[in-house]
């Protein structure tokens, strides 16, 4: 177990600096830094200027070291779109937005998700289950931009009872975080579904059941237990998911967070910015997954046992 | 002769409510009385399991809905009981062991959890002593441990001995054994029936032991009911139907069973394969595989008694010694 933790930390440190590596050549390949950061009338003598002040005429891996250093005390240089502001703190401002939202969303996600899945397998064959099925097939068929768009429309133009958009108490989270979790709501419920007909139709819910114990205690207890362990080996791609929706759902929504900021600075080229935005939501994902194995092996024995 | 334990009469189970429903068991009846242990013997998708998970009414919705007959478990039949009342049966009058250890236990609870849970319900004071106790009892070395370590941890043998902790954990009267040695490898097959025998002396409880095995049967059981196609074909005395099997079925089973105690977990085949539930033969099923089988074979043949407690379902019982 401490062995399974000590690689995952290895792995993750590995994971940022390849990801440094990325975005480092990256910049250097798909733009040309210096000729955004120019204004339009200058002269040559400008150009060689910024370029010793960049550093840009140094070796490639001498660069690499000096964005390495710089990196590793949060110096990412500054935003070229937005006034000049530290390209760092401008990305951090923005993280306990996008935060709010995912861990509302995943939360919505997990808790219905999991209810519908489990009421689904018991009524299996029910107009209930059908209806189930249904709604999650449409809702992992949906794109989010329009999901969102018609929610806004219905909510808060048509009944007026939510805000259209914007940043502030729980009803501005309400829609974007429907919006954002709808999809993953779907998978779940499938998954949970699917998991517990399996895990009811398994020999140990039969023995549970030979004990003569009571439905739901064979239902929540043995049952249940069991089909979660496919959710949480989905959990680093429901995050993933709900990351890239992130993009579209906060400009939907004009929600403060990362999504909204990378939208942003793709539009106006903000490169110093675009990597922070990368490398922090690389950052989560690591994070991410390092939670789903804390999970795996709370709910997982055979896990436990491993090395 | 003794009130039965358990008696099944015309049991047929289709799949499904209509009566053109393909049947899983056509018009089965038998008896156990206390303390008795009936062999069940044939081969695979004949109805074994599907007899036996009837009896605890935990066949999947479709089955159940499509089980007519009587299972009279002493003096009520389980057909017409309310679920609770079928609930408190469970476990602690009629109680049931599985072939597959591996899976038959709760992979994410600890094995103490998933005993404590029966004994709470046999309503025993001490529930970790009485959990002790049980593994104790079916041999398990360093009891105490065990109690908080997971199946996985445990070889198949030791697994399958859990399992029939957690089955006697309430003192049942009858304990269904669905091929509980057909995982295990021979030797310890031959530990786990000894410790069976043990268990079923100290309890006094009487024993319906699902086999492929007449291996095992010779072991274990008192007498033995022969099922193909989901019908019992023949039923006596263990001695009786080794001395003088009357059945072509039965004989051909027994005629494969090899002479040494190295019994195959499986029954060699038989020529031919057996009909599968939707395309059962009408008359004797058996007859498109039968040496003796002659026109009459094509309607049903009725039971006929051929010896002390000796029951055969044929046209033409053999006489000749195997
Ligand atoms: N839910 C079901 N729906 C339809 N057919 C079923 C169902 N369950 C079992 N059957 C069929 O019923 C037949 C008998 O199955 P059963 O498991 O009782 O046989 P068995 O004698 O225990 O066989 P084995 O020795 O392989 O365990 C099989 O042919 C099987 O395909
Ligand atoms: S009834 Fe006929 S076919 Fe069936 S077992 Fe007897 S002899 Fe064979
Ligand atoms: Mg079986």
């Amino acid at each position: 177990m401490a062995r399974l933790l000590a690689s995952r930390l290895i792995e993750a440190v590995a994971a940022l600096l390849l990801m440094s590596v990325l975005i480092f050549f990256l910049s250097r390949i798909i733009g040309d830094p210096v000729a955004l950061l120019l204004a339009d009338g200058a002269t040559e003598g400008d150009r060689q200027r910024l370029i010793a002040e960049l550093g840009l005429d140094r070796p490639l891996l001498q660069q690499y070291l000096t964005f390495i250093g710089n990196a590793l005390q949060g110096d990412f240089g500054r935003s070229v779109a937005a006034g000049n502001r530290d390209a760092f703190e401008m990305v951090m401002s923005r993280v306990p937005a996008s935060l709010g939202l995912a861990g509302v969303a995943l939360a919505f996600t997990l808790a219905v998700g999991i209810v519908l899945g489990v009421i689904a397998a018991v009524t299996r064959g029910t107009p209930f289950d059908v209806l189930m099925r249904l709604i999650a097939l449409l809702g992992q068929s949906i794109p989010s931009f329009w999901l969102g768009i018609i929610l806004i429309y219905l909510f808060s133009v048509h009944l007026g009872w939510l805000p259209t958009s914007g940043f502030g108490g729980w009803q501005y989270y309400v829609l974007p975080a429907l919006t954002l979790g709808l999809f993953t709501l779907a998978a779940v419920t499938r998954l949970v579904r699917a998991s517990m007909l399996d895990a009811l139709a398994s020999d140990y819910v039969k023995l549970a059941r030979i004990k003569g114990l009571a439905e739901a205690t064979v239902v929540l207890r043995h049952a249940l237990s069991n089909s979660l362990i496919p959710v949480v080996t989905f959990m680093g791609t429901f995050f993933a998911t709900m990351i890239t929706s992130a993009v579209v759902v906060e400009t939907v929504f004009a929600w403060p967070g990362i999504g909204r900021l990378a939208y942003e600075s793709i539009l106006s080229r903000d490169f110093p910015v675009i990597q922070v935005v990368v490398l922090v939501i690389t950052a989560f994902f690591i994070l991410a997954n390092l939670v789903v194995d804390l999970l795996y092996l709370a709910i997982d024995p055979r896990m436990r046992s491993r090395g | 002769m003794t009130e039965p334990l358990l008696s099944i009469r015309d049991l047929t189970v289709r799949v499904g409510r209509a009566d053109t429903a393909p049947a899983i068991l056509d018009g089965v009846s038998l008896d156990v009385a206390p303390g008795e242990t009936l062999g069940l013997v044939g081969e695979s998708g004949s109805g074994k399991s599907t007899l036996g998970t009837a009896v605890l009414r935990l066949l999947p919705p479709l089955l159940d809905a499509g089980t007519t007959g009587r299972i009279v478990w002493r003096g009520r039949d389980l057909l017409g009981l309310p679920r609770r009342a079928m609930r408190r049966i469970r476990g602690g009058e009629v109680s049931m062991i599985l072939q597959d250890p591996m899976s038959s236990l709760n992979p994410v609870q600890t094995i103490g959890a998933q005993l404590r849970e029966a004994l709470r319900r046999g309503g025993r004071g001490d529930l970790h002593a009485a959990a002790v106790a049980a593994l104790v009892e079916v041999n398990i070395p360093s009891p105490a441990e065990r109690l908080r370590g997971y199946p996985h941890q445990m070889s198949g043998g030791m697994r399958q001995r859990v399992v029939s902790a957690i089955g006697l954990a309430q003192d049942p009267h009858l304990l269904i054994c669905d091929e509980p040695t057909t995982a295990l490898d021979a030797t310890i097959q031959y530990q786990f029936l000894e410790l069976l025998k043990t268990l079923r002396a100290s309890h006094g409880m009487a024993m319906l032991f699902i086999t492929h095995d007449f291996g095992v049967v010779s072991r274990i059981c008192d007498r033995v009911a022969v099922m193909y196609a989901g019908r019992i074909v023949e039923t006596g005395p263990v001695r009786e139907i080794f001395a003088r099997p009357r059945h072509p079925y039965t004989r051909a089973l027994l005629a494969s069973v090899p002479s040494t105690d190295h019994a195959p977990d499986r029954l060699p085949v038989i020529e031919g394969q057996p009909p599968t539930v939707g395309n059962r033969p009408a008359g004797c099923p058996f007859h498109p595989r039968c040496a003796h089988a002659t026109d009459r074979c094509r309607t049903v043949p009725p039971e006929t008694v051929v010896g002390p407690s000796h029951l055969v379902r044929c046209w033409h019982p053999q006489e000749t010694p195997l």
